[in-house]
């Protein structure tokens, strides 16, 4: 007929935005398993800022054991290669362009790989890692050194913040959102005031928390607007010989200090199961005993995944 | 009944004219804008489009409005039967129809046509991508060189490997991979000029051992091993294990 339909196609010269918008539907795996080599031009597209803007690989956990000494886990090597192979390529064409990068909290990433990570996306602005144990000191202050853009940060409890936050306050002007996933002491949060006064947003959502920690967060952190303690475990410790008790619900003292927040989350209701599995679990949530998926939610709109 | 049934004029870049309503034709946001911001009596000019293709995506356009105006009795699922069976066409003309969805602006025809093609990549290597779309493979033995090089350094330096090979660096850059890697063997190739001391000195502290390729291989006295992996992505990465006196 015409003369057209016997000439093919070149797919390799299709306009770079159709093959973004075709890229766009794959997820990770397959964004990494080889498109990028069919041609230079496919590269081209595979390398595209849109497709990089998160990298999500909260589909990826360790293949690990728990042992009794630190870092407390054992990752199979070959679970570590695999991660290593995705994210090296991933960060490779991502050419920098990678603004929000997702952990699963069963992926342990080791320290060399944070550093190496944390190079190759310096434009970061949000970090979601909620297992630290093979993180040294020395890596995550590396990395929070490079990303100087960094405004949002979801991190396990640890027992020593200050070298963090101070790290954080010293190169992370615009930082402005933290959720921590654990126990909150009053230490933690004496913390977060001294070297982060000005933050934003707080979460800490399905964690233990004690009242007198709860009021200093209301009482000193003056730029705070959104505080997320939904299903939290909530102690009060009157002075003795009186017992500890749990908190039922918030006392007009917390009420009137927390209405100047723009968003006061909060739920502790018996019925609520979230409510019920903080209680069981004690304040630390095991994670790993619930629904694929159920770690990401937040009632904050911006730390949820 | 007035407005429904206006009718607009559209002429292909094979001169073929196509009389269809309204409703159909602003499917498309080009042909929309045209029609609203332009002469609206006049024949709208889609150049970069054959009568064929058009015909075709007139249809598509047509199914779609009726089915959500309800003029036409068919359920969600026997919709996307009819969109699935739109796309089983021959690939130029899968071809033809993205790039005129794209040119026309019919989002919804775009994204049926891309996750076509998605489909038809994805759980594919490389090679076998290139052959059902007939793509010539560009990347020239430099770049392909060059790219698994970078690649291959950083990947050593996670210990991502069993065997470091070390080629072409800086010193500062060698030492920074000796210093990191998990690597229990490391391999420095014969044009590498290096510092055996310093290298030595790091690699005895983390209990690598070094082996030096020699300038010539072919020295009898020299036992070879090659190991061959597969990475993947369609690298093949070999690693040579020389031992020679250093």
């Amino acid at each position: 007929m015409e003369e057209s339909d016997r000439v093919a196609r070149r797919w390799e010269d299709l306009d770079i935005d159709i093959l973004v918008k075709i890229f766009q539907s794959f997820d990770i795996i397959e964004l990494t398993s080889g498109i990028a080599t069919v041609c230079t031009s496919w590269r081209m597209a595979c390398c595209d800022p849109l497709l990089w803007r998160t990298l999500d690989l909260s589909m990826m956990k360790s293949n690990f054991i728990k042992i009794p000494l630190e870092p407390y886990v054992y990752v199979d090597a070959r679970s570590d290669k695999t991660l290593n192979h995705l994210l090296k390529t991933s960060l490779s064409l991502s050419q920098g362009n990678i603004m929000t990068l997702i952990f699963h909290f069963n992926l342990y990433v080791s320290d060399d790989l944070l550093t190496y990570t944390a190079e190759r996306c310096p434009r970061l602005r949000r970090l979601v890692m909620p297992a630290w144990n093979r993180i040294k000191k020395t890596g995550i202050c590396k990395a929070i050194r490079i990303w100087q853009d960094l405004k949002s940060l979801t991190m396990p409890s640890i027992a020593n913040p200050p070298y963090l936050l101070e790290e954080i306050a010293n190169n992370c002007k615009n930082f402005s959102e933290l959720k921590v996933m654990g126990p909150f002491d009053n230490f933690f949060a004496a913390t977060i005031i001294t070297y982060l006064p000005k933050i934003r947003v707080l979460s800490l959502r399905c964690s233990m928390l004690v009242k007198d920690t709860l009021i200093s967060i209301l009482d000193e952190l003056r730029n705070l607007e959104v505080l997320n303690i939904s299903h939290c475990l909530l102690i009060e410790i009157p002075p003795p010989p009186a017992p500890r008790r749990i908190m039922r619900e918030l006392d007009q003292c917390v009420l009137d200090k927390a209405s100047r927040l723009r968003e006061f989350l909060t739920c502790m209701k018996d019925s609520c199961i979230m409510c019920q599995r903080t209680r069981n679990d004690e304040g630390l949530m095991r994670w790993y005993k619930y629904e694929e998926g159920v770690w990401k939610a937040d009632e904050v709109s911006s730390l949820s995944l | 009944m007035g407005s429904t049934s206006t009718k607009i004029k559209l002429r292909t870049s094979d001169q073929k004219v196509f009389e269809v309503e309204k409703a159909v034709a602003v499917q498309s946001q080009t042909i929309k804008y045209i029609y609203e911001n332009g002469c609206p009596d006049s024949v709208i000019h889609v150049h970069s489009v054959s009568g064929d293709i058009l015909s075709k995506i007139l249809d598509y356009c047509k199914k779609h409005v009726n089915s959500a105006a309800g003029k036409e009795d068919i359920s969600p699922e026997e919709l996307y039967e009819w969109d699935a069976n739109f796309v089983k066409v021959d690939q130029n003309t899968l071809f033809d129809l993205i790039l005129a969805a794209n040119c026309l602006k019919i989002e919804s025809l775009l994204d049926l046509t891309c996750q076509t093609v998605a489909n038809m990549i994805k759980g594919k290597r490389p090679e076998e991508i290139r052959t059902t779309f007939n793509i010539k493979n560009d990347y020239t033995i430099e770049a392909e060189e060059a790219v698994r090089r970078e690649n291959k350094w950083a990947f050593d330096m996670l210990g991502g490997v069993g065997t470091m090979v070390i080629e072409e660096l800086a010193d500062d850059t060698m030492s920074k991979c000796v210093t990191n890697t998990k690597s229990r063997v490391c391999v420095i190739a014969a044009n590498q000029i290096v510092m055996m001391r310093s290298i030595s000195k790091l690699a005895n502290k983390k209990s690598i051992d070094v082996y030096k390729q020699p300038q010539n291989p072919t020295t009898p006295r020299i036992k070879e091993s090659v190991k061959q992996r597969n990475v993947g992505t369609g690298f093949i990465e070999l690693f040579f294990h020389f031992k020679c006196k250093m």
